[in-house]
């Protein structure tokens, strides 16, 4: 019975950190979400290259499909979006990097939500 | 009963008495013993910071030297995996910088001696460059500046360059020597990066916000780093000398040369990432014997971005069309750089001769510190030096741009959020096409005046002003032809534009009839 519970335990534990950490073919994101006495709701994150250092990544656009605003993440790779409430899903890219985008979330006022992508580099050659 | 209880309370305020005069006593000395620490500190803020200016600085060198001997740090600098490589400092030649003012830094090159058929042998190092650090005069450091994102899969050749601290981008390990602590601070462009002079502030903060706390270190972040150092252990038969090659992720270096490469050291250690080292050195100026203080700008002059152009590699014919369009004035490499960039940025880029698909003249990829391009001088035989110059220009923009713009986005180019939206716009993300975007709206009349300044340096003769302007903006058409800019053209223009190039390159027009180029026949 104790080995059962912890089975169940440590299975439900792998389901968390997959709901928690979606994976896609281009890249990853991570999602945490708090609730704020604040009346919006605001997204916030940073954007980070795919490799070995995981370092951030100045430049990159961050865009809600469903808004159209496009931002770019500051020097440290930082960015920030408030939004309404609504289902969203929020896509992030640079020059040179694939695309990356959540799965849609329901947003209520007060949700503050950190979505830090990791972005994966386009392999490239130039030819004339 | 009362007065019983006052004489039965005598004793207790005795003793009361007692502890309290014995706490006020070792008050009174810890005050004068911090009193006599800060006479101390007083006393030996009196000796002025080791600068290069110092009027005995020779005899406080000595004394460094003279300690690291004492407490036997030779030993700790040697490989641990071959007997062959040692490492000695070049105890001749110090870099001296001052931090805060009142920091001091000492490096010296710490040279790589292998030891080649019985002779000792400098090897050049690639990769990294290791250096003996002394702080204030009493602290020795391994210090190990290496670049992480160094290609582990390039080929270590004759043109391979001994490591370039100029405009050092990458991480500092600094392994104390006495007692085994490591830091890594990292680098961006010469300068201690944002993120790393953030931890600082914080660190700072956090530290008067405790009273009495003395160091602070916002995040063990435990960290298991891997170095290895290699060496040819011989010269190479491609000529050089032996070559000293570190590895971040321990990969073995391959060479053009036919030399084989040995392990001859390794380190793992633990690095805690976050720890902050106070008063972090600047990146040590190579330029002279003896470093100055250093204020952490840095620029790149004209000379010392064609410096870093290596034509070691190309066609003779490719490398002195090169060469011209360097020199140029108005419409040279780097001023068709430094005009979009605003500034002259310090990245190498080496050409090399090679074999391309059918349908490619040149290529240009990502390497090691800037890009690499390859062109294909077969494609010429039948060309011109102007079919060249186009191509070498075009090649220089892809080089700008995958070595200096994908690295450091929002500072290398105003015109990034429009790029940004261009890229997003691409269903098949391909840079190629998005760079080709680029020059058509940012790049291609620059490349039609560097052109006409090669025309004109070589004499080029036109029958008006309008046919040569014409002549100049067709050629810079060339490898843009997938743009949308180029698709909207009319036919007219598409077959003028295609007459034009493929007469410098193929000495024929579009539908193969012969027809005459401008320039002077390649040469190659």
């Amino acid at each position: 019975m104790i080995i059962m519970k912890k089975q169940i335990f440590s299975l439900s534990m792998v389901l968390i950190i997959l709901f928690g950490c979606t994976l896609n073919r281009y890249g990853r994101y991570t999602k945490k979400k708090f609730k704020t006495k604040n009346d919006k709701v605001i997204v916030i994150g940073t954007i980070y290259r795919r490799n070995k250092s995981k370092e951030i990544l100045p430049g990159a656009g961050i865009k809600s499909a469903d808004t159209g605003q496009l931002i770019l993440s500051d020097r440290d790779g930082k960015y920030r979006i408030e939004l309404q409430e609504g289902e969203y899903r929020i896509h992030a890219t640079a020059v040179g990097f694939e695309s990356t985008s959540t799965k849609p979330f329901k947003l209520v006022n007060g949700d503050s939500i950190v979505v830090d992508f990791i972005l994966k580099e386009v392999p490239s050659v130039f030819v004339d | 009963m009362k007065s019983k209880k006052w004489m039965s309370h005598y004793p207790k305020k005795d003793s009361i008495t007692k502890i309290a005069s014995f706490c006020l006593l070792l008050f009174i000395g810890i005050i004068v013993a911090r009193c006599a620490k800060d006479r101390l500190v007083s006393d030996s803020g009196g000796i002025k910071t080791l600068s290069v200016n110092s009027p005995d600085l020779k005899t406080r060198l000595d004394a460094i030297k003279d300690s690291y001997e004492k407490q036997k740090l030779q030993q700790k600098l040697q490989p641990d995996q071959s007997d062959k490589l040692s490492w000695n400092p070049d105890w001749e030649h110090p870099h001296i910088q001052v931090v805060n003012d009142s920091v001091s830094y000492v490096f010296y090159q710490l040279l790589a001696q292998v030891v080649v058929k019985g002779k000792a042998e400098v090897a050049k190092q690639v990769n990294g460059k290791l250096y003996l650090m002394v702080k204030n005069e009493s602290e020795f450091y391994k210090a190990f500046y290496y670049d992480p994102k160094a290609d582990p899969n390039e080929k270590i050749g004759k043109n391979t360059k001994e490591f370039d601290l100029k405009l050092f981008t990458g991480n500092l390990i600094l392994s104390s020597l006495q007692n085994g602590q490591n830091y890594i601070l990292d680098y961006s462009n010469g300068r201690l990066s944002d993120s790393y002079q953030k931890k600082g502030v914080l660190a700072v903060k956090k530290m008067q916000s405790v009273k009495g706390t003395t160091s602070y270190w916002q995040q063990e972040c435990n960290q298991v780093v891997r170095n290895c150092t290699y060496s040819s252990l011989a010269p190479s038969w491609c000529g050089g000398i032996v070559n000293i090659v570190f590895s971040a992720t321990c990969s073995w270096p391959q060479s053009t040369c036919g030399d084989t490469y040995s392990l001859v050291d390794s380190d793992e250690g633990v690095v805690c990432e976050d720890r902050w080292f106070p008063d972090p050195p600047e990146p040590i100026d190579t330029g002279g014997g003896s470093g100055g203080s250093g204020d952490g700008t840095t620029t790149t002059t004209p000379e010392e971005f064609n410096q870093h152009i290596n034509l070691d590699e190309l066609s003779p014919c490719a490398s002195s069309v090169m060469h011209s369009l360097m020199y140029q004035t108005e419409g040279s490499v780097v001023a068709m750089i430094q005009k979009i960039s605003g500034e002259v940025p310090g990245y190498s880029w080496t050409l090399k001769a090679g074999n391309l698909a059918v349908d490619t003249n040149g290529e240009t990829k990502k390497s090691n510190g800037g890009a690499t391009t390859t062109i294909d001088v077969s494609k010429y035989t039948n060309g011109t030096d102007m079919a060249l110059a186009r191509t070498l220009l075009h090649e220089a923009v892809h080089a700008y741009l995958v070595s200096y713009f994908t690295k450091n986005n929002t500072l290398a180019n105003l015109s990034y959020p429009e790029m940004l939206v261009e890229w997003i716009k691409l269903e098949k993300k391909d840079m190629n096409v998005l760079h080709h975007i680029e020059i058509t709206t940012e790049f291609k009349s620059d490349i039609a005046k560097g052109l006409m300044e090669y025309g004109d340096l070589h004499n080029y003769t036109f029958s008006s002003t309008v046919e040569k302007n014409q002549f100049y903006s067709d050629m810079a058409w060339g490898g843009l032809e997938a743009t949308p800019a180029y698709k909207a053209l009319s036919n007219t223009e598409k077959n003028r534009i295609q007459d034009t190039i493929q007469a410098e390159q193929y000495g024929k027009d579009r539908n193969g009839d012969p027809k005459a180029g401008k320039g002077k026949p390649s040469g190659c």
